[in-house]
């Protein structure tokens, strides 16, 4: 059986190639691979606010699992006591590591922990010390951890301009090439240096449409009233009203 | 009436939260090997949800389920393949969960035919809403145009469709999968891409 050339193969502009092509970019929210995980009980870990609330999460969806309960009691208990009821306060970094280790899809690995970054951009003791190594569920593969833009020696220190541009710079890269999650792991790296942030106001636009892009229309929303509030005649106002705008349906 | 092409195992009168019993799909297609690679089941779990979890949810949407209900689903879809793993040749995880999926988009979908009937359409909406950059709703439109042309395609065309265009699996294995003749999967694919590609021509006269 010889198989006939693809459509998007065939004609690459025209209107069946494009609506080919925005299937297969479709994704689900960065949000449903931890539950999933939590769900199926091999999953997630916490770091950062909201830490005792998810640990709840994953431990109370774990044991159910491991219970034999009713996986659907697992989901439901993922989903009330998780990752997205909790406004994404909780990042489920065994889920990320699984994800760019073993098979590098071209989407989005996990949730992030956005609109925390924003309301508290500058560093704590805590995200300082304990950066973007969260505890791993046992006998979970080691994430591979992404290239740092930001030389893990150099962690606790503040970035150069050239670093912070070289970070920004990588987020939009990801962004642009499709991968939310990425760009958003990104983001999170470089709100987590300490100092000031001169980029902030790209990084925030950034992480805007990081946001919007996943799916996490609530947090794009917290970060477009953010980017407004500091700068309501700013060169991303405009965008960020659109987004607020967007929202309103 | 079997629209997905797959056996005679129907499960009904479930919501999409609960447990599906998933029936017996060919486990002979699938992604790259990874026999082997991973020493415990959890680890082998992890990595096949963190691999395939897009491509189940993408083929759950274009079968007409909406966000949410994709979502659900695609748990489902994992709840029951954690349950079967050690039954899953490893390497050919993708035509498990593909088959799977295929019942439980099916199941789904009858569930939300039994909500409209009792009233309950407005709980459920096909296109969800989304926040939206310009490329963002260029995209949301494109999906939603397509989903249109599939949903006018029927169910046995639309499914073929999907796989082989979106999802780029070959006839072979998509013949494998739905356990239907060669003949028919390449009938079906004309077929569909003809009233795809009529559907498209709709469209772009309308626009006109």
């Amino acid at each position: 059986m010889t198989d006939p050339e693809r459509l998007l193969d065939l004609d690459r502009d025209g209107l069946p190639a494009s609506l080919i092509r925005a299937a297969r970019e479709d994704a689900p929210s960065d949000r449903l691979l931890g539950e999933t995980l939590l769900a199926l009980g091999v999953g997630a870990t916490v770091v950062g606010a909201g830490a005792a609330t998810g640990a709840l999460a994953a431990s109370s969806a774990s044991a159910l699992s491991k219970a034999g309960a009713a996986p659907s009691l697992a989901i439901m208990a993922a989903k009330w006591l998780g990752v997205g009821a909790l406004g994404g306060a909780m990042t489920v970094s065994a889920a990320v590591g699984v994800e760019r280790a073993v098979s590098a899809p071209p989407a989005r690995p996990a949730a992030t922990a956005p609109a925390r970054a924003l309301v508290v951009p500058a560093p704590t003791a805590t995200s300082a010390t304990k950066p973007a190594a969260p505890e791993q569920v046992e006998d979970a593969p080691k994430p591979a951890a992404p290239p740092s833009v930001l030389a893990p020696a150099r962690a606790a220190t503040a970035p150069s301009i050239a670093e912070e541009t070289a970070a920004v710079d990588r987020a939009r890269r990801e962004l642009a090439q499709g991968n939310a999650a990425a760009a958003l792991a990104t983001l999170d790296e470089y709100d987590r240096r300490p100092g000031t942030h001169r980029l902030q106001q790209e990084a925030l636009l950034l992480r805007m449409d990081a946001l919007a892009r996943s799916g996490n229309l609530a947090a794009a929303k917290t970060v477009a009233k953010s980017l407004l509030a500091q700068d309501p005649k700013g060169p991303h106002a405009a965008r960020a009203r659109r987004v607020l705008g967007d929202a309103k349906e | 009436m079997p629209a997905w092409g797959l056996d005679s195992e129907v499960h009904t009168g479930v919501s999409p939260i609960e447990l599906p019993q998933a029936s017996e799909p060919p486990l002979s297609v699938g992604a790259s090997g990874e026999r082997g690679r991973f020493d415990t089941a959890p680890a082998r779990l992890r990595a096949v949800v963190g691999r395939e979890l897009t491509p189940v949810w993408r083929l759950l949407r274009r079968m007409g389920l909406s966000e949410a209900e994709s979502d659900d689903a695609t748990q489902q879809v994992f709840i029951v393949a954690s349950r079967r793993l050690g039954d899953i040749t490893p390497g050919r995880e993708r035509a498990f969960l593909f088959s799977t999926a295929l019942n439980v988009g099916r199941r789904a979908q009858r569930t939300r035919a039994r909500r409209r009937e009792d009233g309950e359409d407005a709980l459920v909406s096909r296109r969800d809403s989304v926040p939206g950059l310009d490329e963002l709703l260029d995209q949301k439109r494109a999906r939603a145009l397509l989903d249109e042309l599939l949903e006018a395609m029927g169910e046995e065309l639309r499914v073929v469709f999907v796989l082989y265009e979106i999802e780029e699996l070959t006839m072979a294995e998509i013949a494998e999968m739905l356990d239907l003749p060669a003949g028919t999967v390449a009938s079906r694919l004309r077929r569909a891409r003809a009233e795809f590609q009529r559907g498209v021509a709709r469209l772009e006269g309308a626009s006109r």
